[in-house]
């Protein structure tokens, strides 16, 4: 029975996905609740996978039906292992309440029945990625939720003004289906590099099950350690799709854009499941090259790790640092969403530093994952509902909204302590577990960057939701609070239950923190140990726990206090500071920008070899002309006379004679499509008639 | 030369004369008559090969048919197109049908 439940989780939505447009000719409400009907049974079939966890000895369960046989045998199935049931879990729960939330916040969207329709697709496919059992069908998953994602980042692709995001108004804005479109272009990086990655595995291995890679791992690795370098190729290729996936650096820009989609969206696919898919992968990977360096001996397989680990660290430094100036509320927590996965990576990655630290590492990236989902969801969602009731994405816009919104103030400030890493809640434990795992790899500067982090983290958790909640009203907020009928206030039922509920969730699940640890260590202990026979050692700290917590606490003091008094109790004057000091503007300035990576990538790629001819010479006339007028004296006249010389005859002229030459070549082609059938016909038959001899003459 | 390579002589002429006519009648119902011609060819061709292998006969006979009642719809749509076209173009030369022109 166990087996057949993760086929009816893979099916149920699925079959949502058919039902929506038949339930919609009922009628609106009808379709509405079916959709959530649906996830609802997912959810329920993937809670009751949960017992097998008890009895972990029986994993991993397998089962499959043949799809392929071709020369190429792939097969069609299913794997339930810790991890897989763990996080198969966490997507079908918890997207469940974000459906509930849906049916008050998408009430009266005009295009309701295509959003039911890409929710349940996106459940099912990313239920697919989680439970595949070999690598093609988890591709196929992989490349669905992103293209689940890209619908629903530009669901409102009619890009009206109310929707679109950047700003405020001096800098530019997005489009909703600008962003989807690059959302999908920069994940498909990482996706077509990481298909590579796996034909290469699948050349030595000769098969893509998860199970037999595993196990046949003596056979090929050696193999293909045999050639220098390869090993760290496949790494870099296995990496790039989880880091374009969990928008990791140095292809993390997308997620901040992704944030276009209605807030529901954002909270299933861009912080609770889609995102963690790149990490859940990493974590599939890790057996692999844990046995390739610590069992085979091969000593190139440690750059998995390292590379893992590093990519984690600077992605948390970099989001979190950006974090810390960003006004559109739901950017925030795109970045803290990006900074977190760079924790769950980071631990990832220092599983395979030492043999005591494989579960302990393993472990707290998926705990880390868990309780980030769950508290990133109800974040995400108590966003949706504030955004909604003032009627503004951006935090300066709001304020003081206490009393008007007393549930979501209790909810988003439980998720919000939970993120900033107070205990008892869920956020403090599993970060508490990276940092022991990142200390004990006794890596130290990765472990400096992770507590720098720390810090800022609870720096902007602290500004953001003292800017919403507390605080003076802002001007856009008296406006909104003057109008007779204005609705600033809860949403609809469903969406406070749904927060409501995550937030319940939080509460309970911190509460049982460290026993929850405690359970996913002995899980992963069953899994990697006993079953997979990796060679550990038992974990011996060399630090005491409770340096680990003062450190941790310590450092998230250093965060909340400055960010109290400056956004809470307004002791402190923020504008005060920030006009007095240089560095700090200069600081806010860069970091705005994000680095400037964002703007880097859209001069190197989307501006384009198309446009590239033009833009040089339009530089190259700008400061040459500005390098005459100012720097040199008058007297140059003839210099200048020979710039605009070379100006006009070399360059324009290479630009202007492209032109023409393009524009003769067109038209002298256009000669050719003389629009009778019959001469495209002639041309056709020639041609096939050359074609075919020319292959016939070949074959024989 | 048996009777096989003969009659795929045959039907490969009839193909023949049929693109030629697709391809050099200057009216539609010119086209529509060499298209006709060729889809014969193919007709005849199937018939043989059933009738002159171990195949059984009546695959051949029916795959003609197939044919044949293909040819038969095929006729009547593009019979209704010539009409559209008379009325739109005022005539059914091939060489007006050039409004894609490059």
């Amino acid at each position: 029975m166990d087996i057949q439940l993760a086929w009816l989780c893979l099916t149920l939505p699925l079959l949502g996905v058919l039902a929506t447009p038949l339930l919609a000719r009922v009628g609106t409400t009808v379709m509405t609740y079916g959709a959530v009907f649906f996830s609802f049974l997912t959810a329920l079939s993937a809670v009751m996978m949960l017992p097998l966890l008890f009895t972990a000895d029986v994993l991993p369960l397998e089962s499959k039906v043949l799809w392929l046989s071709t020369p190429i045998t792939v097969t069609f199935g299913v794997l339930l292992d810790p991890l897989s049931i763990i996080v198969a879990n966490v997507v079908a729960v918890i997207s469940f309440f974000i459906m509930v939330y849906c049916i008050g916040y998408m009430k009266g969207d005009p295009g309701i029945m295509r959003f039911w329709m890409l929710m349940n697709a996106f459940i099912g496919s990313m239920l697919l990625l989680v439970l595949a059992d070999n690598l093609i069908i988890l591709f196929i998953g992989w490349k669905l939720v992103g293209l689940c994602s890209y619908g629903l980042i530009g669901f409102y692709y009619r890009d009206e003004r109310k929707y679109w995001i950047g700003g405020p108004e001096p800098n530019a804005y997005d489009k909703p289906s600008a962003c989807g479109v690059k959302a999908f272009i920069v994940t498909s990086v990482g996706d077509m590099l990481m298909l590579g990655g796996i034909l290469i595995v699948y050349f030595y291995s000769r098969t893509f099950n998860i199970l037999e890679l595993y196990q046949t791992a003596p056979q090929w690795f050696p193999l293909m350690a045999e050639t220098p370098w390869l090993i760290v190729l496949v790494s870099i290729l296995l990496i790039a799709g989880p880091v374009g996936k969990s928008a990791q650096f140095p292809l993390h820009e997308w997620l901040p854009e992704a944030m276009s989609g209605p807030g529901p969206v954002s909270a299933l696919i861009h912080a609770a499941t889609m995102v963690k898919s790149g990490v859940f992968l990493i974590a599939r990977f890790i057996p692999i090259f844990y046995y390739g360096y610590w069992t085979a001996g091969v000593e190139e397989a440690m750059y998995f790790f390292l590379i893992v680990a590093w990519i984690g660290a600077i992605t948390a430094f970099l989001a979190a640092s950006q974090g810390l100036v960003a006004l559109e509320l739901k950017k925030v927590l795109a970045y803290s969403t990006v900074s977190q996965i760079g924790f769950m990576m980071l631990a990832m990655g220092v599983s395979g530093f030492s043999q005591e630290l494989l579960v302990k590492g393993y472990m707290a990236g998926t705990f880390h994952l868990v309780s980030h989902a769950m508290f990133k969801a109800c974040l995400f969602l108590c966003a949706g509902t504030v955004i909604h009731a003032v009627h503004s994405i951006y935090i300066h816009e709001m304020g003081a909204l206490r009393k008007f919104l007393p549930f979501t103030w209790l909810f988003m400030g439980l998720a919000t302590l939970s993120l900033i890493g107070v205990p008892p809640l869920p956020g403090f434990w599993s970060k508490e577990a990276v940092l022991v795992a990142t200390l004990e790899s006794q890596h130290y500067l990765l472990f400096t960057v992770v507590i720098v982090t720390v810090v800022f983290t609870a720096f902007y958790s602290t500004r953001y939701f003292g800017m919403i909640f507390h605080g003076q009203a802002s001007d856009h907020l008296r406006k909104e609070t003057d109008k007779p009928h204005h609705h600033v206030g809860e949403g609809y039922l469903p969406q406070t239950v749904a927060c409501g509920v995550l937030a319940v969730g939080i509460v309970t699940f911190g509460l049982l923190g460290p026993k929850a640890e405690h359970a996913l260590y002995a899980l992963f202990n069953t899994q990697l140990v006993a079953d997979l026979g990796m060679a550990t050692k038992t974990f011996t700290p060399v630090f005491s726990t409770s340096l680990v917590v003062a450190l941790s606490i310590g450092s998230v003091l250093i965060g909340v206090i400055p960010a109290y008094l400056f956004y809470f109790s307004r002791t402190w004057d923020v504008n005060a500071v920030y006009e007095r000091y240089g560095f700090i503007r200069a600081a806010h300035t860069f970091l705005w920008n994000r680095w400037y990576i964002n703007a880097l990538y859209n001069w190197i790629f989307v501006r384009g070899v198309m446009q590239a001819a033009r833009t040089v010479a339009d530089k190259i006339e700008v400061a040459a002309d500005g390098a005459i007028n100012k720097k040199i004296p008058a007297g140059v006249f003839s210099v200048a006379a020979l710039s605009n010389w070379f100006d006009q005859k070399a360059i324009d002229g290479v630009v202007d004679g492209t032109a023409t030459n393009f524009q003769n070549t067109g038209s002298a082609l256009s000669q050719m499509l003389s629009g009778k059938i019959q001469d495209y016909l002639a041309v056709a038959v020639v041609v096939a008639m050359l074609v075919g001899g020319v292959t016939w003459l070949m074959i024989r | 030369m048996s009777p096989m390579i003969i009659y795929h002589l045959v039907a490969l002429f009839l193909l023949c004369t049929g693109l030629f006519g697709v391809i050099y009648r200057r009216t539609l119902v010119g086209m529509i008559l060499g298209i006709e011609l060729m889809l014969n060819g193919a007709g005849l061709s199937i018939m043989a090969s059933a009738q002159l292998t171990p195949t059984p006969n009546e695959i051949g006979q029916v795959g003609t048919l197939l044919v044949m009642g293909i040819a038969a719809a095929e006729a009547t749509l593009l019979l209704a197109i010539v009409l559209v076209v008379t009325r739109r173009f005022k005539g059914v030369e091939a060489a007006r049908l050039a409004t894609m022109r490059g």
